[in-house]
């Protein structure tokens, strides 16, 4: 079956899929425990059976039975080098006994039970690899067609996708599983997922299994508009049940058929049904959907880049977008240094504030001598794609490094860039439209840059025309209006913004521009970039190559956006700019009451204040008040004030550590005063802290070290996995009246006693022990002959002080 | 385990779980009640920031084994690699399971030793929001895990039990983590166990639970 008839047949009707199979095999007596592939080979009285019933039901297209028929599947069972037989077999036995010449079999591919990179072990093209296997010889046994499904990570489909793409012509449907909240398990979510595959290929894409019809025509609505290609939906039965130890789908077939219509309405193509559904079920379905004319995809194409977990929408109705542009090592000596050395850690960072600073996309671009650039772009794609949501330019002048880079990345990258130049039209055009990548297109010619927007014009004309060929629509192009500096030329602006206009209000294809271009080689470079990006955003500009870290830049895009209404209901300005009118009234509100200085102090410590109690104790002792009375009427009150509020769990630990830190910072900032007037330093009570020998979790003990210090003890800190001799020698080292003991796990807790059994066998009958941690309590401390238990770091200062008292 | 055991009953490794901040979670471990505490915007901010850049330390990462079990003893039961589990209360967790599914995550050494960074430096609340977000998305990351193996098994008519054990849960020695250090292979993901079979970075679970075959 070719590609184009199966296009035609799904304009033509809602095309039915099989049921479920498994289940049909279990009532036809297939045991437990078995290879279900091989049993159908060894069965195919049984399969037939199945797939004939189907038919009768209605089913256009049945899926032949090897859904775990890979290698790496039936290596479990002891059968990998049966592969290319059991695929080819069943095809071949499928094809010869379907009654009706009308179904159509579709050779089935399923996960393969591994991680694939970047997200697990095994290589990318080991997968690829691992599917041509199967798709070989599927399409050798005569299958119409193929059905990737129940694909819980974006990354494997996209294996099996381009094996089927690689190997042969045939028709692919490609089927992810979302659970009630929309999302993979390895949390890719539907509209990213679909802009991904359809760029890459897929004929029909859409959800099976893991939920019932009711979550899918939800799912299938949200995408349905961003759909370039048929919608598919296989729901289960309903939800499973787990009843007797039996798993149990207990909607009927009636009740299945009835949301039929709501699929179809949603907008699938293409129905069927999964766990728990019969041929019965598929009937009932069928009868039900012939009653309605399925709604055809609503666009040719659709102008959006995605990653594994997130997509970006482009277009004049959708927000300015900014591809943050930091991730080059041009002109970045750090940068550079990072990378030469093998280092991704600036990379990462560089991706993060970014993202937080605004980015819709991030360019990436390892083009730097003496370095493999594509060896680190394929690094730096690997972890981009874990460490980020944004999708991802592929910045390259080289085409075997955007090759690499495509193929890997999973999701719809924007490849920057192609222009006319030889190279790029003959070589990186072709791969930009295998993996289905949008593109920044560059009006320039191996000649150079045209020097006036009409001749730009006619090359962007002649680069379009171009990708044309290879199936390419506006959506999927953004032009770059290539801006000079006006520093050189000062007409430069005018023939870019002239382009920019052309493309918007005429051409109708997305804009962008490397920003901050236009000023260089001017003084106070920013004034011109603002100026020249208003202009822009006025002739329709609607992205641009830019560092998402400058506020001017930014907040201009953000009122720009709510001016030109792309910021539907001014909610992405408000939730920028809502808060802080509130924020500015809160500290000029603070200012007006004119709060005493002490009380401010005290507020510090009790608000967790860190920033601001420096500035508020200089403040008090510039209005005269001593060390001594910080400390006695803000900083003391203050931290009994947090840890009565504490006790009365008005506060809860980190408010209570907040607090500790402060009233640390603050006596930091008075100890030389102290000191120095009232000598106050002295006399502390020496505490010995450790977490007991083969412990080694020692956050509570940690937390006990700080809350003790911030009350005045000399705490000496002897880390974890301590054993008895050396807390003991420690404490005699320091004559220490008072040991604190901390343990998280029961196999390390009776540790505690030797340390209390040593120090009674040292004579040291003074020295008083408490203990703390997760699996301790008073008993055991009772048991162990120690002092006190401590039920927390509160606790611990006040035994501490009732000990030292 | 000999080497030919290793490559025979090879584990699969996530390199990336993708999860949410279990950020209820992490309240709840830190003492949150919502019903009792206070808390000003500015305290919550902090510790709101705290949680996202402590997120970004967490390299959840995981890794899954199962294997058939072919013997129940009295109060053991052996694997198909021959490993035996001395566990009363986990045989009865098992005892109607045809395999053992072993797993476990860890949220890598960048989030304990930056956890360690703060308590050395006096910066507490840090310090304790870093501690529990290991905590929480390591054990999140394992909640993931057991989903996923749901989702895999379902298609062979499986599913795992719903409690999970831990070494050093019960009668389940902590002992036992040097096995099951051994058959996951937990060197992979750059974790070691020390003599007393405590795993390092401490932000790192495992756990076996049974497959029960459904009718």
């Amino acid at each position: 079956m070719s590609k184009s008839v199966f296009d035609q047949l799904v304009r033509t009707k809602t095309i039915i899929l099989d049921g479920a199979t498994g289940t049909e095999f279990i009532k036809r007596g297939m045991p437990q425990g078995v290879c279900p592939e091989l049993w159908a080979l060894e069965n195919p009285q049984a399969v037939n059976e199945i797939h004939n019933a189907y038919a009768a039901a209605g089913s256009d297209i049945v899926y032949v039975p090897t859904f775990g028929a890979n290698r790496l599947k039936l290596e479990e069972f002891g059968l990998a080098e049966r592969t290319v037989e059991i695929n080819r077999k069943l095809a071949e036995s499928v094809k010869a006994n379907l009654a009706s010449e009308k179904t159509m079999a579709f050779g089935d591919l399923a996960p393969t039970g591994q991680f694939v990179e970047p997200f697990g072990d095994l290589a990318f093209e080991s997968a690829v690899e691992v599917y041509k296997e199967q798709v070989e010889a599927l399409v050798e046994g005569g299958v119409d067609g193929f059905a990737i499904e129940t694909m819980m990570d974006i990354q494997e489909a996209r294996a099996a996708l381009i094996a089927v793409k690689e190997t042969c012509d045939l028709p692919v449907m490609v089927t992810m599983t979302f659970d009630e909240h929309q999302r993979t398990l390895t949390g890719n979510d539907p509209l990213s997922a679909l802009v991904t595959l359809q760029a890459l290929g897929a004929d029909a894409f859409g959800c099976n299994c893991s939920t019932g019809p009711e979550n899918m025509i939800e799912l299938i609505k949200e995408i349905k508009p961003y759909a370039t290609i048929p919608l598919l939906a296989k729901p289960n039965a309903g939800m499973p049940k787990l009843i007797n130890n039996k798993t149990v789908f207990d909607m009927t077939p009636d009740e299945f058929a009835g949301f039929a219509e709501g699929l179809t309405a949603a907008g699938a193509n293409i129905i069927g049904g999964c766990c728990g559904t019969t041929p019965e079920h598929i009937a009932a379905q069928a009868v039900t959907a012939a009653r309605f004319i399925p709604v055809q995809p609503l666009r040719q194409a659709v102008g959006a880049v995605s990653g594994a977990r997130g997509t970006c929408l482009m277009g004049q109705d959708q927000p300015f977008r900014v591809i943050g542009e930091r991730i080059n090592p041009t002109g970045k000596k750090a940068l550079q240094a990072e990378l030469r050395e093998g280092s991704l850690a600036m990379v990462k960072k560089y991706a993060a504030e970014q993202e937080s600073g605004g980015a819709a996309i991030l360019d990436v671009n390892m083009g730097l001598s003496g370095i493999d650039e594509k060896d680190m772009m394929l690094k730096s794609v690997s972890m981009l794609a874990q460490a980020s949501v944004l999708p991802l330019c592929i910045d390259s002048t080289r085409s075997d490094v955007i090759e690499a880079a495509l193929r890997l990345y999973p999701g719809r990258a924007l490849v920057n860039s192609i222009s006319l130049e030889k190279d790029r039209i003959l070589e990186t055009l072709p791969i930009a439209a295998k993996y289905g990548a949008m593109f920044i297109l560059l009006p320039l010619t191996d000649k150079g840059i045209p020097d006036t927007s009409a001749k730009r014009i006619e090359v962007i004309k002649a680069i379009f025309a171009e990708a044309q060929k290879y199936g390419y629509q506006r959506e999927d192009i953004t032009v770059d209006a290539l801006i000079m500096t006006i520093s050189s030329n000062q007409e430069a602006a005018k023939v870019s913004l002239e382009v920019i206009d052309w493309c918007a209000s005429e051409f109708g294809v997305n804009t962008a521009c490397g920003l901050s271009n236009v000023s260089f080689g001017m003084p106070e470079r920013k004034w011109i970039n603002a100026g020249f990006l208003g202009m822009a955003l006025g002739q329709g500009l609607n992205m641009a190559i830019a560092n998402p870290s400058s506020e001017m830049l930014m907040n201009l895009i953000y009122a720009a956006d709510v001016i030109t209404g792309r910021d539907h209901r001014m909610r992405r300005y408000v939730e920028k700019f809502g808060g802080e009118a509130g924020a500015c009234k809160k500290v000029g509100g603070a200012a007006a009451r004119e709060i005493p200085p002490l009380e401010k102090v005290f507020n510090c410590v009790v608000e967790g204040d860190e920033e601001s109690i420096e500035s508020c104790i200089a403040e008090a002792m510039t209005a005269g008040k001593t060390a001594k009375e910080i400390v006695d009427e803000s900083l003391i009150p203050a931290i009994n004030k947090v840890g009565d509020l504490y006790d009365c769990k008005k506060y809860f630990l980190p408010q209570l550590i907040m607090g500790a830190d402060t009233m640390r910072k603050g006596f930091e900032v008075l100890e030389p005063h102290l000191v120095s007037k009232e000598n106050s330093a002295d006399n502390k009570a020496v505490v010995i802290l450790a977490t007991v020998e083969g412990d080694i979790h020692d956050i509570g003990k940690n937390i006990v070290a700080l809350m003790l210090r911030n009350y005045g003890f000399d705490v000496v800190d002897l880390g974890k996995d301590v054993s008895a001799s050396r807390i003991i020698a420690a404490v005699k080292e320091h004559d220490a009246k008072i040991v604190g003991l901390s343990a998280l796990m029961t196999t390390t807790m009776i540790r505690m006693e030797d340390v209390i059994r040593l120090a009674k066998a040292e004579g040291l009958d003074n020295v008083r022990f408490l203990i703390g941690g997760a699996v301790v309590d008073q008993n055991f401390a009772d048991q162990i002959g120690a002092d006190a238990y401590a039920a927390d770091a509160m606790d611990s200062v006040r035994i501490a002080q009732r000990f030292s008292s | 385990m000999n080497k030919e055991d290793t490559q025979k009953y090879k584990p699969i490794f996530v390199n990336s779980i993708p999860l949410p901040l279990p950020e209820k979670k992490i309240y709840s471990r830190l003492g949150h009640n919502r019903h009792l505490n206070e808390i000003s915007a500015g305290q919550q901010r902090k510790i709101a920031n705290a949680m996202i850049a402590a997120s970004a330390c967490c390299k959840l990462k995981g890794v899954w084994l199962k294997l058939a079990i072919t013997e129940f003893g009295e109060n053991s039961f052996t694997l198909e690699n021959g490993t035996v589990f001395q566990s009363e209360k986990l045989l009865r967790l098992v005892r109607d399971c045809s395999g053992l599914a072993i797993f476990g995550a860890t949220a890598g050494h960048e989030i304990v030793e930056r956890t360690a960074e703060f308590a050395a430096s006096g910066d507490g609340v840090s310090a304790l929001v870093y501690d529990a977000v290991g905590s929480e998305t390591a054990d999140a990351a394992m909640g993931w895990l057991q989903n996923y193996l749901n989702q895999i098994f379902k298609r062979s008519n499986e599913h795992l039990t719903r409690l999970r054990f831990s070494a050093g849960y019960g009668d389940f020695g902590l002992e036992n983590q040097k096995e099951i250090y051994r058959l996951l292979d937990l060197g992979r993901l750059g974790v070691e166990l020390t003599p007393h079979f405590l795993m390092v970075p401490e932000k790192t679970v495992t756990a076996v639970a049974g497959v029960i075959k459904v009718n």
